[in-house]
C-alpha cells in the first residue's frame, strides 16, 4: 500500500479535530456536543464509545463530512498522503464530496447495501465512482479474505446478516481508501460473528495501512483492536440543555 | 491554520457517465412491480387527456378538411350575367386566390339531349353542359379526371338518368329553331368518368369549354364546319357613324326632314365645304349639295344606309358612308417601324361625282376583301407594296394585312380604304373580330362570356375573392357562411375544450408530480448512501431525473398505446359517418411530441423538487432510520 511508505508530515496526523462543537435542537430540548480535541495518527485503530444518545453518530458524521461543525477551531485533514492537510471548514460541497468520494470507506450499520445491486457490484460501486477499473486482484484478495466470493452474484437480501457486513466491509475498502468510518459495524449480528467480523476488519485495514475509526457501544468487543478510544461525557446544565463532551479514555 | 486556504483539493476523477444511468435503471429493474404502478398511475391520467385532445383535434380537423376538401365550399358563383373577355379571365388564373376559372356559355345555350349509343335514342334526356378545363377541382376532387374534346364526364345524376357507364359512347344533340323548322346537330362523346354526387346534384355533363361554345353558336344559328354542323358563317359586317348624301341640286326641306325618320340617323347637317372636307378626308366637287347625316350614339349597320337611299331614291344621290376617327398603325413590309395613320372610308359610290382622290375601286356590298386595298401618300412608299395594319381601338388588336397604292392627293399620315372595309374596321372597334387570311373574311368573334365557374385555392381566399368582386360590381354567391360556422364552431369547441383540459391537465400534473416525489421520497435511504460513497451535486441528481424521465416516459408510451387503442376503437364505431383518410379521433405527431416533452419536463421537475427537499435532510437520519 502507497500509504505504508513513511514520507510522513512532521507528526502524521491524519485527522486534526480542535474546539469542534456542534449543536442540534429538536423543539425545546438541545443536544450540543464538544469535542476540545481528537487527533488521529496515521494507521490507528480507534474505537468511539457510547451509550445511544451520546452523539458518537453525530460525530462520525461530522468526520465523515456530512455534517458540519457548528463552530470549529481546527477541523483539519490530511489523510490523502503525500498531499499536504486541508482545511475541511474551508471546503465547498463539492471537494468535500471528492475527498468522501476517495479518500473514505463507509461501514453502515445494517450494511447500507444498494438492494438494487449485486453484491459484486455493490463492492465495485466504489471503485466506479472513482473512475477505477472494476475489478482488481486486491479486491478479490479482500472477497476472499471475507469469505463471501460465493456471495458475489447475490443481491443484498438474499445474505444473512453476518455476510452483508462482510459485504459492507469489502465495499468500504474496495477503493483503498485511506481513512475507514465504520458505525456499529456489528451490532446486528451475534457474538461470535462480531468477532470473527472485527478480526478479518482489523487484519485487513492493517495490512492496508487504513486508518479506521469504529463507533461502537459494544466497548468489550472493539478494546481489544483499538489502539486508542474516546467517549463521551454527558452533562444536563438545565432540564434541556444536554452537553456531550467528547474525550479520550485510556485503554491499557 | 496552516494550510494554503486558497489550495483546492485534487479534481475528482470522472466516473463513467452511464454509471448513474445504470444504477438508476438497475434500481427500477429491482423494483419493476413498484415501477410498473407508478407507470400505469401516471399513464392512467395522461391518457384520457390524451384522448379528449385527439377526439376534440380529431372532429375539428374532419370538420375542416370536409369545407376544405368540398371544392363546392371554394366555390364563387356570379349571381348575376354581366359579358366578360376573354381576358378577364387571363386575369383571374393568374390571380393566386383562384386555383380554377372557366368561362360559361349562356346557360340558356348550354341545354342539349344525350342518350348512349348502343341504347339508341329512346333514352333521351335533357342534360346541362357544365364547361371545364384543367384543373377543374369540382371534376378532378370528386374522381373523374379532367375530359378532352370528345370526352365528357357525367354528374351521377345524369349518369343514372341515361344509364351510362364510364366507357359508353353517348350522343349529344344540340337543337335550334330556325323559323318554324327545328334544326339539330350531333356529335358523339366518349364518358370518361362519373363525379361523385356531392359534385352536383343536377343532371349535368362536363365537357370542354370549346364544345360549349360550339353548341352555343349553332344555337345562335350558326355553322360548326368542325362537328359538320349546318349554319351561317359569323360574317362582319359594316358600322358607319354617318353618311353624306350628295346630289347635284339641294334636297327638298320636306324630304331632308324625312331623313331621320326610321333611318337611325339623328342629326342631319348641311356643312361648309372645308369642314366636310376635313370631316371626311377627301373632297367633293363644289357644284355638289351635301347633307351630313350622322349619329350621335351608336354607329349604324347598312341597314340605316339603305333606309335613307329608299327615302331619297329618283334623286341621282350618291351615297357616301362615313365613319368618326378612326386611327390604326401601318407597318410597312420590311420595315420596323410602325406609324399611327388615320383611316378615311373613300366610298367607290363618290367616283360617279368625282371625289377626289379618286377611289380605284367600285363598292360591291357582299364581295369579300380578299385584298384589301389603301390609297396612302406617295411620301409614304413609292412602290405600291404590302403592310400590316394593326388596329388597336380595340379590346384585342386586330392585325390585317393591306395592299398599299401612293396616290397623289392622300393627305399625310392617312389611309384612304373602301368604305366597307372601312366601316368593318369601325365595328372592330366595337367588338372582337378575326380576319381569315385565307378568304379574306372577316368574322365575328365571340364578345365574351355570360358567367364563369371559379374555385378558391384555400377557404380562407373564397371571402376575399368576395369582397373583390364584390368591389368591381359583380355580386357572387360563397359559402362563407357556412364556412364562418366551422370556423366559429371550432373557436367555441376550443374553448369548451380548454375548461376541461385545465381541469384534467391540473389533476394529471398533481398525480404525475406527487407519484414522482413519492419514488424519490422512497428513495431516501439509497440516495442517502449514494451520497455517502462521494456522489453529490448533478450527479446525485441524475438518479431520480433518469427514473422520473423512465417513468414518465414509461407511462407516456403506455398512455400513447392505449390512446391509439381507443382512437382505433373509436374510428371503427363511427366509420359509418367518415369518408376515407378521415378520423374522429387522432392527433398530429407534433402534439404528440410537445404532450410527451410537457410530461417528461414535469418528471424531472418533480424530481428535483423531491430532491432538492431531501438534500436538506439530515443525512444521518436517512442512513440510520429505518
Amino acid at each position: 500500500m502507497p500509504d505504508s511508505k513513511q514520507t510522513v508530515p512532521a507528526d502524521n496526523e491524519v485527522i486534526d479535530l480542535t474546539g469542534v462543537s456542534k449543536r442540534r435542537e429538536k423543539g425545546d430540548q438541545i443536544f450540543e456536543l464538544r469535542i476540545p480535541r481528537f487527533r488521529i495518527q496515521r494507521g490507528e485503530f480507534i474505537a468511539i464509545v457510547g451509550e445511544s444518545g451520546c452523539g458518537k453518530s453525530t460525530l462520525l458524521d461530522m468526520l465523515g463530512l456530512l455534517l458540519t461543525p457548528t463552530t470549529c477551531d481546527r477541523f483539519r485533514y490530511a489523510v490523502r498522503h503525500p498531499q499536504p492537510a486541508v482545511d475541511i471548514d474551508r471546503m465547498g460541497a463539492r471537494d468535500l464530496a471528492a475527498i468522501r468520494r476517495r479518500d473514505m470507506g463507509y461501514v453502515l450499520q445494517s450494511g447500507g447495501l444498494l438492494p438494487f445491486l449485486k453484491v459484486r457490484d455493490n463492492i465495485r460501486l466504489p471503485r466506479r465512482i472513482n473512475g477505477l477499473a472494476p475489478d482488481c486482484p486486491s479486491v478479490n484478495r479482500i472477497c476472499d479474505r471475507l469469505g463471501i466470493t460465493g456471495q458475489l452474484p447475490k443481491l443484498p437480501a438474499f445474505l444473512s446478516g453476518g455476510q452483508r457486513q462482510r459485504v459492507a466491509i469489502a465495499r468500504a475498502l474496495a477503493h483503498e481508501p485511506p481513512l475507514v468510518l465504520a458505525d456499529e459495524p456489528t451490532a446486528a449480528v451475534d457474538k461470535l460473528t462480531a468477532r470473527e467480523i472485527r478480526d478479518t476488519f482489523k487484519e485487513l485495514t492493517s495490512q492496508m495501512g487504513v486508518t479506521v475509526i469504529v463507533v461502537t457501544h459494544d466497548l468489550d468487543l472493539m478494546l481489544p483492536v483499538s489502539d486508542r478510544a474516546f467517549t463521551f461525557a454527558l452533562e444536563k446544565p438545565t432540564g434541556s440543555h444536554t452537553l456531550s463532551t467528547c474525550i479520550e479514555q485510556a485503554i491499557r | 491554520m496552516n494550510a494554503d486556504p486558497s489550495s483546492r483539493y485534487e479534481s475528482p476523477k470522472p466516473s463513467s457517465p452511464a454509471l448513474m444511468l445504470r444504477l438508476a435503471l438497475a434500481d427500477l429493474w429491482h423494483e419493476w412491480i413498484l415501477t410498473a404502478c407508478l407507470m400505469l398511475a401516471i399513464c392512467a391520467v395522461i391518457a384520457p387527456l390524451l384522448l379528449l385532445f385527439g377526439l376534440k383535434y380529431g372532429t375539428i380537423e374532419t370538420l375542416r378538411h370536409r369545407l376544405i376538401q368540398d371544392p363546392k365550399n371554394r366555390e364563387v358563383r356570379p349571381l348575376s350575367s354581366v359579358s366578360h373577355p376573354k381576358e378577364w379571365f387571363e386575369t383571374m388564373q393568374s390571380d393566386p386566390r383562384v386555383a380554377f376559372v372557366t368561362p360559361m356559355t349562356r346557360q340558356i345555350a348550354a341545354s342539349v339531349a344525350m342518350w348512349v349509343k348502343d341504347s339508341g335514342p329512346e333514352g333521351k334526356q335533357d342534360l346541362d353542359l357544365i364547361p371545364t378545363g384543367e384543373g377543374d377541382p369540382l371534376v378532378l376532387e370528386n374522381g373523374a379526371p379532367v375530359p378532352s374534346s370528345e370526352e365528357c364526364v357525367l354528374t351521377e345524376f345524369a349518369a343514372e338518368a341515361i344509364g351510362a357507364v364510364v366507357g359508353d359512347t353517348l350522343i349529344m344533340e344540340a337543337s335550334r329553331m330556325r323559323g318554324s323548322r327545328r334544326e339539330t346537330g350531333t356529335t358523339e362523346l366518349k364518358v370518361t368518368g362519373v363525379v361523385s354526387r356531392r359534385a352536383s346534384a343536377i343532371k349535368a355533363v362536363f365537357v370542354p369549354l370549346a364544345l360549349l361554345e360550339d353548341v352555343e353558336s349553332f344555337k345562335d344559328g350558326l355553322g360548326i364546319p368542325a362537328l359538320n354542323w349546318p349554319g351561317d358563317k359569323p360574317l362582319a359586317y359594316p358600322l358607319y357613324d354617318g353618311v353624306v348624301v350628295s346630289t347635284a341640286t339641294p334636297l327638298p326641306t320636306l324630304l331632308q326632314s324625312r331623313l331621320r325618320a326610321n333611318t337611325g340617323f339623328t342629326r342631319i347637317a348641311s356643312p361648309a365645304a372645308t369642314a366636310l372636307a376635313n370631316a371626311l378626308g377627301y373632297t367633293i366637287p363644289e357644284t355638289q349639295s351635301n347633307l351630313l347625316l350622322s349619329t350621335e350614339l351608336r354607329p349604324l349597320a347598312d341597314s340605316s344606309i339603305t333606309a335613307v337611299e329608299t327615302q331619297i331614291r329618283g334623286y341621282g344621290a350618291a351615297l357616301l358612308p362615313w365613319v368618326r376617327d378612326l386611327q390604326c398603325t401601318i407597318q410597312l413590309q420590311g420595315s420596323e417601324d410602325s406609324k399611327p395613320v388615320r383611316i378615311v372610308s373613300l366610298p367607290g359610290d363618290g367616283k360617279r361625282i368625282g371625289i377626289l382622290p379618286e377611289p380605284p375601286w367600285s363598292e360591291a356590298v357582299d364581295e369579300p376583301e380578299s385584298s384589301i386595298s389603301a390609297l396612302i401618300h406617295p411620301d409614304h412608299t413609292q412602290d405600291a407594296g404590302t403592310a400590316q395594319l394593326t388596329l388597336s381601338q380595340t379590346d384585342q388588336p386586330l392585325s390585317i394585312p393591306i395592299r398599299l397604292i401612293p396616290t397623289a392627293g392622300v393627305p399625310a399620315d392617312t389611309i384612304m380604304v373602301p368604305s366597307r372595309t372601312a366601316g368593318i374596321l369601325r365595328l372592330a372597334t366595337t367588338r372582337p373580330l378575326a380576319y381569315d387570311t385565307s378568304n379574306g373574311h372577316f368574322l365575328l368573334s365571340r364578345r365574351g362570356y355570360a358567367g364563369f365557374r371559379l374555385y378558391a385555392r384555400a377557404l380562407e381566399d373564397v371571402d376575399e375573392l368576395r369582397r373583390s368582386f364584390e368591389n368591381k360590381g359583380i355580386p357572387v354567391h360563397t359559402e362563407a357562411q357556412r364556412i364562418q360556422t366551422v370556423i366559429e364552431m371550432d373557436r367555441y369547441l376550443t374553448l369548451i375544450f380548454w375548461l376541461i383540459a385545465t381541469v384534467g391537465i391540473g389533476g394529471s400534473m398533481a398525480s404525475l408530480v406527487a407519484s414522482l416525489y413519492a419514488s424519490v421520497e422512497r428513495k431516501k435511504r439509497e440516495l442517502s448512501v449514494l451520497r455517502l460513497l462521494g456522489l453529490s451535486g448533478p450527479k446525485l441528481f441524475r438518479f431520480p431525473l433518469i427514473q422520473g424521465a423512465v417513468i414518465a416516459g414509461g407511462a407516456y408510451l403506455l398512455a400513447w398505446g392505449f390512446f391509439a387503442t381507443m382512437a382505433a376503437v373509436i374510428n371503427h364505431l363511427f366509420r359509418n359517418h367518415l369518408q376515407s383518410g378521415e378520423s374522429f379521433c387522432t392527433l398530429p405527431l407534433s402534439t404528440a411530441l410537445l404532450a410527451g416533452a410537457i410530461i417528461l419536463g414535469l418528471a424531472c421537475l418533480a424530481a428535483t423538487a423531491a430532491l432538492v427537499r431531501l438534500a436538506r435532510i439530515d443525512p444521518a437520519e436517512a442512513l440510520r432510520d429505518e
